[in-house]
């Protein structure tokens, strides 16, 4: 066996090694430095192939060699590029069918006006591991939600071991798997629950759906001018606000605001309840009148 | 076109001539078999206990077991699928490192034939072939439609069954365009169908690492993963993304295929 | 008479080694011009120039007026080619293997039959028609191989040491045969039993180490090279001594 045979075979190895290192990482041992030994060896075994073979590579240094193999890559990567379009367009705008008797990977036509009517973009958050026995199903169902609305919803799937802080955020317990859906961003994120265990069915998701999107409609309104606790701190020496209770409604679903009733305002048609929160001074007459319709 | 069937026939007539193809078609029935056996005798078993227990007392799981068509056929076309990955190789080896050795690739590019029409050619003599070891198994839906029975009318769910049918032959013609492209490469078979197998089989596991990345990567190694668009079709649902998936790498595999064949005019 | 067959500054390198360098000839319609020259002279890599089978590095080769890089189709078209080892598929029998090649070589499915059983009894192969290639011996190998170039009766035909492998008396069939094919087609064949030229070759083309040492009527040469009486056999081992 001459050296540019063994070269050839080892770079053969070298790149089943490369090709699978991703693989030792993600599915068996999880450790980087492990993937990343292979993946250099795999380097090192290619490198060892080219150095061995480097003569059959000097054959093609002809003008007409060379023109050829510029244009060869230049059109398959235009080809490729013209097909991965292709594939992007289809799989956000793809059509399906459904083959089967009982329709049972089509979605139901509450489902379908419900994701239609969603105003706001949603995200679901998937918190299972990969080997979880539902990961499969709830995958499946998730994407054909998408499939659905695919400018509205966004699905992301989150090992809760890996997302300690997410999982804490939505204040899950440990080893739950849940799916958790949430709306707005920031201050104005609204979220709602559904439990996975077993599988989600098309039922449970969609009301979760329809929940979600009824939050945040409501507002509760704070009375202000009569030396009630303020929402937010009004000095750094005075911290005493109703922070705390703002973010917990905020997360319920509820948008909190002030009111100020003394300059004969009505009350807004949107409230679905106004806190009067340790008022010091007294309310007026037409602020008293407000307040008792 | 007329050389590229004449091409086609001559790949036909050589496979049927040698023990290969009867080697791979016992492979494939043989092994095929031995999972429809297996599922049968789990779809029996599943099938007596909720008969004594009833459907709702077993695990969900066992709910696939409800009839036929997704009790057996769905997974026997799943176990098919991945049969194939290790079946096509040894079909698309010789299509061109063949040629090759054997000193006929002058013959085919002296005559008066076209590179494209050589590609197409030794293409579909390729997937006459492979999908001649698939039509065997279509055996076994018969067999079931034959001896099984259903609640509801069929035995099975034909539509179903058949789109399965039909996206494993469109894997096997997968597999087959990246194993010509293999085989173009190089003139030993061993290593075309070693290469060949080395692309597929982790191509075709990128499901298993879609699961545990972040998005859009999720996504993206979904998409590009075999088994993940395979399987939405064994299901029973026509996706127009996994046909555009599959023909894509087909149309890929035959362009480098032909780049490959043309460059030995150039260099 | 026009040339064929023009030649002009073929080169031919690998990436260490020249195998052809800067080699002109001509060959007009009709002629059969013998190539010559010890193992490894480049008679087989410029014999795959001419088919359009591997790239020239340098020159150009036209073919009835085509140029065989830029119409590569044209001169395929025209071009009979036997290799130095004859393409044929083992597995298959003489006359579905003598059929696909006439079906690709572009002959019509009428005449496919009568073009067949032509070739075969001008070569000799018709006993052996429905026996598989890899059962027969190598001179009916051979000759299959010679039959394969000939099918569909191309005006040009390139023959890389047709009679390998024959015994005497099959050898001078085909000698009889490529005779025959004299002023209806335009011949090039290489060979290394120098007799055979002579028999068959009114010029002839040696070639040693890539370069073209002698192109010329072999009495010219003879007559060059010390008188008449100089046989073939002296002329190639002077010539190919003093490169």
């Amino acid at each position: 066996m001459n050296t540019r045979t063994l070269g050839k075979i080892l770079g053969a190895l070298g790149l089943v090694a490369l090709l699978s290192a991703p693989y030792t990482y993600f599915v068996t041992t999880g450790s980087p430095w492990m993937a990343g030994a292979k993946a250099g060896l795999g380097l090192l075994l290619l490198g060892a192939y080219f150095a061995t073979n480097l003569g059959e590579f000097g054959q093609f240094a002809s003008r007409r060699s060379t023109f050829y193999l510029a244009s060869t890559i230049a059109t398959v990567l235009v080809v490729l590029a013209g097909l991965v379009a292709v594939n992007y367009v289809v799989a956000r705008k793809g059509k399906s069918w459904d083959l089967t008797t009982r329709k049972i990977f089509t979605l139901a036509p509450q489902t379908k006006s419900t994701l239609g009517s969603l105003r706001e973009k949603v995200r679901a958050y998937a918190f299972l591991a990969p080997s979880d026995p539902d990961y499969e199903q709830v995958d499946r169902l998730l994407q054909r939600y998408r499939e659905q609305a695919p400018d509205k919803l966004e699905v992301v799937f989150k090992d809760p071991r890996k997302a300690p802080d997410l999982a804490q955020k939505y204040q899950l317990r440990e080893g739950q798997t849940t799916l958790v859906l949430t709306r707005g961003s920031g201050d104005q994120e609204n979220h709602t629950t559904v439990s996975v265990s077993g599988g989600v069915t098309e039922q449970d998701l969609t009301n979760a759906l329809i929940k979600l999107s009824s939050v945040g409609e409501q507002k509760v309104y704070f009375t202000t001018g009569h030396g009630e606790w303020p929402l937010e701190p009004t000095s750094p020496k005075d911290p005493a606000s109703l922070s705390e209770l703002k973010k917990t409604l905020l997360q319920e679903g509820y948008v909190p605001g002030t009111l100020n009733l003394a300059d004969g305002k009505e009350i807004p048609k949107d409230a679905a309840l106004i806190v009067i929160a340790g008022a010091w001074s007294k309310f007026g007459k037409s602020e008293a009148e407000q307040l008792a319709k | 076109m007329r050389n590229a069937l004449a091409i086609a026939r001559k790949e036909l007539g050589i496979y049927f001539s040698t023990p290969w193809a009867y080697v791979v078609f016992t492979a494939m029935l043989g092994i095929s078999s031995f999972f429809f056996v297996n599922l049968l005798a789990t779809f029996k078993e599943v099938q007596g206990l909720a008969r004594v227990y009833g459907w709702a007392r077993l695990p969900p799981e066992y709910g696939l077991f409800k009839n036929l068509t997704d009790g057996i056929v769905v997974q026997l076309w799943d176990v098919i699928g991945v049969i194939t990955l290790f079946v096509a190789p040894f079909l698309s080896m010789r299509l061109f490192a063949e040629e090759k050795r054997n000193r006929t690739f002058e013959l085919l590019m002296t005559a008066p034939v076209r590179p494209w029409e050589i590609v197409l050619g030794k293409y579909l003599g390729g997937v006459g072939v492979i999908w001649a070891t698939l039509g065997l198994t279509i055996i076994f839906p018969i067999t079931l439609s034959l001896f099984g029975s259903s609640e509801s009318g069929t035995a099975l769910e034909w539509s179903t069954v058949a789109l399965g049918f039909g996206g494993l032959l469109l894997w096997g013609a997968t597999c087959l365009a990246v194993g010509m492209f293999v085989s173009a490469l190089t003139e030993s078979q061993m290593l075309a169908a070693f290469l060949t197998f080395a692309i597929l089989l982790p191509w075709m596991l990128l499901r298993g690492l879609a699961q545990s990345a972040e998005e859009p990567w999720r996504s993206i190694a979904n998409h590009l993963s075999f088994s993940s668009q395979l399987s939405t079709l064994s299901r029973g649902v026509l996706d127009l993304k996994a046909l555009v998936f599959f023909l894509s790498v087909i149309l890929f595999s035959l362009l480098l295929t032909h780049r490959t064949v043309e460059a030995q005019r150039w260099a | 008479m026009t040339a064929m067959i023009e030649v002009t500054g073929l080169g031919k390198r690998y990436r260490d080694r020249v195998a052809v360098e800067n080699l002109t000839f001509s060959v007009p319609e009709g002629e059969i011009l013998g190539f010559l020259g010890p193992n490894g002279a480049g008679k087989s890599t410029t014999m795959k120039i001419l088919t359009g089978y591997l790239p020239a590095t340098s020159g150009t080769v036209k073919v009835a007026g085509f140029d065989v890089f830029e119409e590569p189709y044209e001169v395929k078209r025209r071009i009979g080619y036997l290799p130095e080892t004859p393409p044929l598929y083992p597995e298959m029998t003489v006359r579905g293997y003598l059929k696909f090649v006439a079906s690709i070589k572009g002959v019509r499915r009428g005449q496919l039959t009568t073009e067949l059983e032509r070739v075969a009894h001008a070569t000799g192969v018709s006993e052996v028609l429905d026996r598989l290639i890899q059962n027969l011996s190598k001179g009916y190998r051979q000759r299959v191989g010679v039959a394969q170039a000939l099918l569909g009766n191309p005006p040009v035909l390139i023959l890389d040491e047709p009679t390998e492998g024959l015994d005497p008396s099959q050898r001078a069939e085909v000698r009889q045969l490529i005779k025959g094919l004299a002023g209806q087609h335009t011949v090039i064949l290489s060979t290394h039993i120098l007799s055979e030229v002579t028999m068959t070759c009114e010029r002839v083309l040696i070639l040693n180490q890539g370069r073209m040492v002698a192109f010329d009527e072999i009495r010219n040469l003879a007559h060059a090279l010390g008188g008449d009486q100089t046989s073939l056999e002296d002329i190639f081992l002077k010539l190919t001594a003093a490169a």
